[in-house]
C-alpha cells in the first residue's frame, strides 16, 4: 500500500524526503480533496509546517521515532491547543483549547506533525458523520454515501490518503465502523490502554481514543507511542505485553447471518476461511445478551452523555445566547437550546430520564446491573472457548447519505457487533477485508479478551496477509 | 419541662486543609486574588478528568477513625447534579452508594454517644458574588476538598448541639485535618430539627442550611423547637413540612428557602471517571498509627492530674494549645502551668484567632521552669503573674525579670525576726490558734509576705511561726 507509515519513515530516515517536503505535499492535496469528502474541518498550514521542520531537525540529529516527521489528522473532540478543538459543535466553535490532550503530547513527543482536525458527529453522537456543525463528510468511494461515525472525517482522511493516519474515538463502534465504511483499519483499544484526557467526553465508561491506520502494522506503532498509564486519567493503566500461540476463533454464524446482507455475508465466508488458512481453530460462540447490547448502550451511555454535556451552560466557556434572558437558568436554558443540535438534545433528555426518579432503580441500575452480567457471560460462556471473536464490522457497507433509518432501533443495529467491546471494554479491531457488490469497502472485526491488545494485533496482521481488499482509486 | 422532645441531626461540611485541592494540583488556600488558584481540572473544562487527591483520602479516614468510625473495604464517587453558576461541571462529584467512613460516634460529657452515620468526601462549589445586577464567579474554593459528617438524629437539647460542634471541632484540629472556622466558611452545618412527644414517632423535620455560627445554631433550633410545639399546639401540625429554611440572624427567627432544590432530583450515579477505589487495611492501619492523642483522652488525664474539668476544656480546645502545654507539663507543673495559659496567657491572646494559633514568644522549656519556681516556693505567684506579660510581649527568658534576690527569697534570718514581729504585733491570732481555730495563723503569715513585698516562701514562714509560738 503507498504511503504507509513504515516506508515513509523509512524515506524520512534515509533523507529521501524532508517532513518539510512531505507536509507541503499532503497540504496541498488537502486543499484539492477535501471538498469532496469535508474530512477535515480545521488546518493550519503555519502549524504543520512548523512542526515539520522541528521533525526535519531532529531527523538531522540523528535522534528520530518512527512517528518522527509523519502527516497525521486527529478527530476534532481531542485537545490541540495548536488548532480549534469544538467536537463540531456550534456550542464550542469558538472555544479556543487551553491544555493538550495526553495523546497529542505523546505524538508530539515523538515528532509526529498535526494536518488537520477531523470531521465528526456533534460531540461524538452519531454514525453518519451527517450531523456536524462544519457540514456532512463523505465517503471518498462515493460521495452520495456515509463515511460513518462518528469518527468519519479520519477514515475520510486516511483513505483519500490526506494523512497518513488518524486518532478517532470509539463509544460504541465510533472508530471500527466508519473504518469499515472508508476501506482502512481502525483499532478501539481495551478500556483504559489510552488515556482520555483531553477527549471531549461522550459516554465516559465506554469510550477510548484509538489508531486509524491503512494497514495494521501502522496502527500498532502508534498504539505503541499512545497507550499507557497517566497522571491525568485514573482509568488508565499499563496493559501487559500479550501473545496468543494458535489463537482459537469464535463465530457467532447464527447472530451474523440474522443482521448481515448478502455481500457482509460473503466476505465473512471468507475471513473464515482465512482462519483455516492461518491455521486457526474456529468455535461456534453464542452469548445470550445479542439482543440486548443496544438497549444496554442507550440506557447506560446516554445517562453518562447527559451528565457529561451538563458542563455546557455558556457560562465558564462556549456559546452564550445573544437573547435577553431573565435569570441564570434562563441563560442556561437559552444558550444551551440553541447550540445544541436535535440528536443531543434527544440524547440528553433521553439520558435524564434515565436517571430520573424511579427511572433510576428501572431502568439505569437494572442495566448496570445487565451490563455486569453481560461481562460475566462473555467470560464464563465465549472467552471460555476461544480466543478471539470474528464478525463482521457492520451488517452493511456504508449506506446512502438519504437514507432514513425507520427506527432508532435499526440505526443503532450499524454498530450492533462493534458494541460488546464498549459495553465490555474489549480490544477490538476493524480490518478492511472485501468489498460489495457495487465496490464499497466492508470490514471485519476481530475481538480480544481484555488487555490483550498486542496479541489482537498480530492476529489482525496476520488476518490482514488473507484480505481480498485492495485499496480502490 | 415541655411534654416535647428535642430531636437534631447534623450534617457538617469541613474544608480539609491538604495542600492541594480534591481533584487537580491547584492550591488549596482560603482567600487569595479572585480566580488564581484554578485550572482546566478545577473549572470543568472539556476533556479533563478528575485525579483523587489521596491526601483527601488519608485525612477523611483520620477524621473517621477519630469518630470512631468503620472504614469500609471500597469506596466509590458519585456524581450529584444540578445547574448552577457555583458548579462549573454542573455536577458535583461526591459520595453516595459508597462513602469512605461509615457508622461511628463522638461520645459527649455525660456519656452519652451522639452516633455517626456516614463520613463522605466530596469537593467544594465555587464562591458566588452577587451584586444588584451581576453574579461574579470566583472559582478559587471550586473543587476544594471537603468532608461531611451526618449524625443520626440523637441530639437532643441546645446544650448537646453545641457541645456535639465544639467536641467536633477540637477532634478535627487535633488530627489537624481542618481548622474549623464557621466564620471562614471552613466549618457549616446543616441542622435538621423535629420534635415529638416521647413514646410517639419522629415529627417533621425541617432542615436550616449552612450555619456558621454555634451560638446562631442555638438560636436556631430553640427557635425551630418553639416554632414547632407552637404549630403543634395550635393544631396546625400540618404546618410543618419537610424544607429547608434559613436562620436570619437580624431577626432571630427562620424562614422557608421556598426554593425548587427541595423537589430536586439529584440524579446521583456513579462517576464513570472513578475506579472503584479499594481502602486495604494496612492502608488504614498506617493512618491509625500517626493520629494522635485525641481531646478526650488527653482531658480525662489532665482530670487525673487534678485540673478542673472546664480548665482541661479549654485547655484541648485547639490543638496548638494542648501541644504546648503539654510539653510544658513535662518541664513544669501542671496545675501550676493551666493557671498560666488560661490566665495571663489568654488575657494576652485576645481573640480565639490568636488562641488558636497560640504564637507565643515564651518557650514551653521557659515557661514549665517558671512554674516550678513557684511550685517549689522559690517565687510566688504573685510574681510569676506580673512576669508572664512581659515575657510575652519581649520574648525575653523568666531570669531576664527576676532578681538574684527575687530567686532566693528572703534571708531567713530576716524572715524569722519578721516572724517574731508578726506574733508580737497580733497576740489575738496566736490566741484563736493555739484555741483550734487553725486559719489564725494565715493572718501572721500575711504580715509577713506584706513586709517581704510576697518574696518569703509561705511554706518556711509558716513552719517558722509555728515553732516560734509552740
Ligand atoms: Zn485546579
Amino acid at each position: 500500500m503507498p504511503n504507509n507509515l513504515i516506508s515513509l519513515a523509512t524515506q524520512l530516515q534515509r533523507k529521501e524526503i524532508s517532513s518539510v517536503e512531505l507536509t507541503t505535499e499532503y497540504l496541498k492535496k488537502i486543499k484539492k480533496l477535501n471538498k469532496k469528502t469535508n474530512a477535515y474541518v480545521f488546518t493550519n498550514e503555519e502549524v504543520s509546517l512548523s512542526q515539520a521542520k522541528k521533525a526535519d531537525q531532529i531527523i538531522a540529529k540523528g535522534a528520530p521515532s518512527v512517528l518522527t516527521g509523519i502527516p497525521m489528522s486527529l478527530k476534532d473532540s481531542i485537545m490541540t491547543i495548536d488548532m480549534p478543538t469544538t467536537a463540531c459543535s456550534k456550542m464550542l466553535a469558538k472555544y479556543i483549547p487551553t491544555y493538550n490532550s495526553t495523546v497529542y503530547t505523546k505524538l508530539l513527543n515523538n515528532g509526529a506533525v498535526l494536518l488537520g482536525k477531523t470531521n465528526m458527529d456533534e460531540f461524538s453522537m452519531g454514525s453518519s458523520c451527517l450531523n456536524g456543525f462544519f457540514g456532512e463528510a463523505s465517503n471518498p468511494y462515493d460521495t452520495n454515501r456515509v463515511t460513518g461515525g462518528s469518527s468519519g472525517g479520519s477514515a475520510a482522511s486516511i483513505a483519500q490518503d490526506t494523512c497518513v493516519y488518524s486518532l478517532g474515538t470509539d463509544a460504541g463502534g465510533s472508530i471500527r465502523q466508519p473504518a469499515s465504511y472508508c476501506g482502512i483499519v481502525g483499532f478501539k483499544p481495551t478500556y483504559g490502554a489510552v488515556s482520555r484526557n483531553g477527549l471531549i467526553a461522550l459516554a465516559s465508561s465506554f469510550e477510548q481514543i484509538g489508531p486509524m491506520a491503512k494497514n495494521v502494522g501502522d496502527t500498532k506503532i502508534i498504539f505503541n507511542v499512545i497507550k499507557g498509564k497517566d497522571e491525568f486519567d485514573q482509568t488508565a493503566f499499563e496493559i501487559p505485553r500479550t501473545t496468543r500461540q494458535n489463537p482459537i476463533i469464535g463465530i457467532d454464524e447464527d447472530h451474523v447471518e440474522k443482521t448481515a446482507d448478502k455481500d457482509t455475508l460473503a466476505v465473512f465466508e471468507k475471513a473464515i476461511k482465512a482462519c483455516s488458512k492461518l491455521g486457526y481453530k474456529t468455535v461456534k460462540i453464542k452469548s445470550k445478551y445479542n439482543d440486548i447490547y443496544a438497549k444496554l448502550y442507550y440506557i447506560l451511555a446516554y445517562a453518562e452523555i447527559a451528565s457529561n454535556m451538563g458542563r455546557y451552560t455558556g457560562i465558564d466557556f462556549g456559546y452564550s445566547t445573544k437573547s435577553k434572558y431573565i435569570d441564570t437558568n434562563d441563560f442556561i436554558k437559552k444558550s444551551r437550546s440553541e447550540a445544541f443540535s436535535n440528536e443531543v438534545k434527544t440524547r440528553i433528555m433521553f439520558g435524564n430520564h434515565m436517571l430520573t426518579g424511579e427511572n433510576m432503580e428501572k431502568f439505569y441500575y437494572k442495566a448496570l446491573k445487565m451490563r455486569n452480567d453481560l461481562v460475566e457471560d462473555y467470560y464464563l460462556n465465549v472467552f471460555s472457548k476461544c480466543d478471539f471473536i470474528l464478525s463482521p464490522t457492520t451488517p452493511t457497507a456504508a449506506f446512502r447519505k438519504d437514507y432514513k433509518h425507520e427506527s432508532i432501533q435499526e440505526s443503532a443495529l450499524t454498530n450492533i457487533f462493534a458494541l460488546p467491546a464498549n459495553l465490555i471494554g474489549l480490544p477490538s479491531i476493524s480490518i478492511p477485508f472485501g468489498v460489495s457488490s457495487d465496490n464499497m469497502p466492508i470490514g471485519m472485526l476481530l475481538t480480544g479478551k481484555r488487555n490483550f491488545d498486542n496479541a489482537l494485533l498480530s492476529v489482525a496482521e496476520n488476518f490482514e496477509k488473507h484480505s481480498g481488499y485492495k485499496v480502490l482509486n | 419541662m415541655s411534654k416535647y422532645n428535642l430531636v437534631v441531626g447534623f450534617e457538617t461540611h469541613v474544608e480539609l486543609n491538604t495542600k492541594t485541592k480534591i481533584f487537580c494540583s491547584c492550591a488549596n488556600e482560603f482567600g487569595g486574588e479572585p480566580n488564581t488558584h484554578c485550572c482546566p481540572i478545577c473549572l470543568g473544562e472539556p476533556g479533563t478528568l478528575p485525579q483523587l487527591n489521596k491526601e483527601v483520602v488519608r485525612y477523611a479516614i483520620k477524621a473517621g477513625l477519630s469518630l470512631n468510625c468503620k472504614i469500609p473495604q471500597i469506596m466509590s464517587m458519585d456524581r450529584k447534579h444540578y445547574f448552577y453558576p457555583d458548579l462549573g461541571k454542573s455536577y458535583q462529584t461526591t459520595q453516595s452508594a459508597r462513602p469512605i467512613c461509615l457508622e461511628g460516634f463522638l461520645t459527649l460529657d455525660s456519656g452519652k454517644k451522639i452516633r455517626i452515620n456516614h463520613i463522605h468526601i466530596e469537593e467544594d462549589a465555587s464562591k458566588l458574588i452577587h451584586d444588584a445586577q451581576n453574579i461574579y464567579i470566583d472559582n478559587n474554593r471550586g473543587s476544594t476538598p471537603l468532608i461531611e459528617i451526618v449524625t443520626e438524629p440523637d441530639i437532643a437539647s441546645v446544650e448537646e448541639a453545641r457541645e456535639y460542634i465544639e467536641k467536633l471541632q477540637a477532634i478535627l484540629r487535633h488530627i489537624g485535618v481542618s481548622d474549623c472556622k464557621m466564620q471562614e466558611g471552613s466549618m457549616r452545618c446543616d441542622v435538621n430539627i423535629s420534635v415529638n412527644k416521647e413514646g410517639e414517632p419522629l415529627g417533621t423535620r425541617t432542615e436550616i442550611k449552612n450555619m456558621n455560627s454555634i451560638s446562631f445554631i442555638e438560636k436556631a433550633i430553640s427557635y425551630e423547637y418553639d416554632r414547632h410545639v407552637d404549630l403543634i399546639e395550635s393544631g396546625q401540625k400540618n404546618q410543618i413540612i419537610q424544607e429547608t429554611r434559613r436562620y436570619d440572624e437580624k431577626t432571630d427567627s427562620t424562614e422557608s428557602m421556598r426554593e425548587k432544590e427541595d423537589a430536586q432530583d439529584y440524579r446521583y450515579f456513579p462517576d464513570p471517571d472513578f475506579l472503584v477505589l479499594r481502602l486495604d487495611s494496612k492502608f488504614v492501619e498506617n493512618i491509625k498509627k500517626t493520629l494522635p492523642k485525641l481531646p478526650a483522652e488527653i482531658k480525662s488525664e489532665l482530670i487525673q492530674d487534678g485540673i478542673d474539668e472546664k480548665a482541661a476544656d479549654l485547655l484541648v480546645k485547639y490543638k496548638n494549645v494542648s501541644d504546648y502545654y503539654l510539653s510544658a507539663k513535662t518541664f513544669g507543673d501542671s496545675k501550676i502551668l493551666a493557671t498560666y495559659i488560661l490566665g495571663e496567657i489568654f488575657r494576652f491572646l485576645e481573640t480565639e484567632e490568636e488562641k488558636e494559633q497560640f504564637n507565643i514568644k515564651i518557650s514551653a522549656n521557659d515557661l514549665g521552669a517558671l512554674s516550678l519556681l513557684q511550685k517549689n516556693n522559690k517565687i510566688t505567684a504573685h510574681i510569676a503573674y506580673s512576669i508572664i506579660p512581659k515575657m510575652l510581649k519581649d520574648g525575653n527568658p523568666h531570669t531576664a525579670y527576676l532578681t538574684k534576690e527575687d530567686l532566693e527569697g528572703f534571708d531567713n534570718t530576716e524572715i524569722d525576726k519578721l516572724c517574731q514581729e508578726g506574733i508580737a504585733a497580733m497576740p489575738k491570732a496566736v490566741e484563736d490558734y493555739k484555741s483550734g481555730k487553725e486559719k489564725a495563723l494565715k493572718a501572721i503569715v500575711g504580715y509577713v509576705m506584706r513586709a517581704t513585698k510576697g518574696k518569703a516562701d509561705p511554706v518556711y514562714t509558716e513552719n517558722k511561726i509555728l515553732e516560734l509560738i509552740r
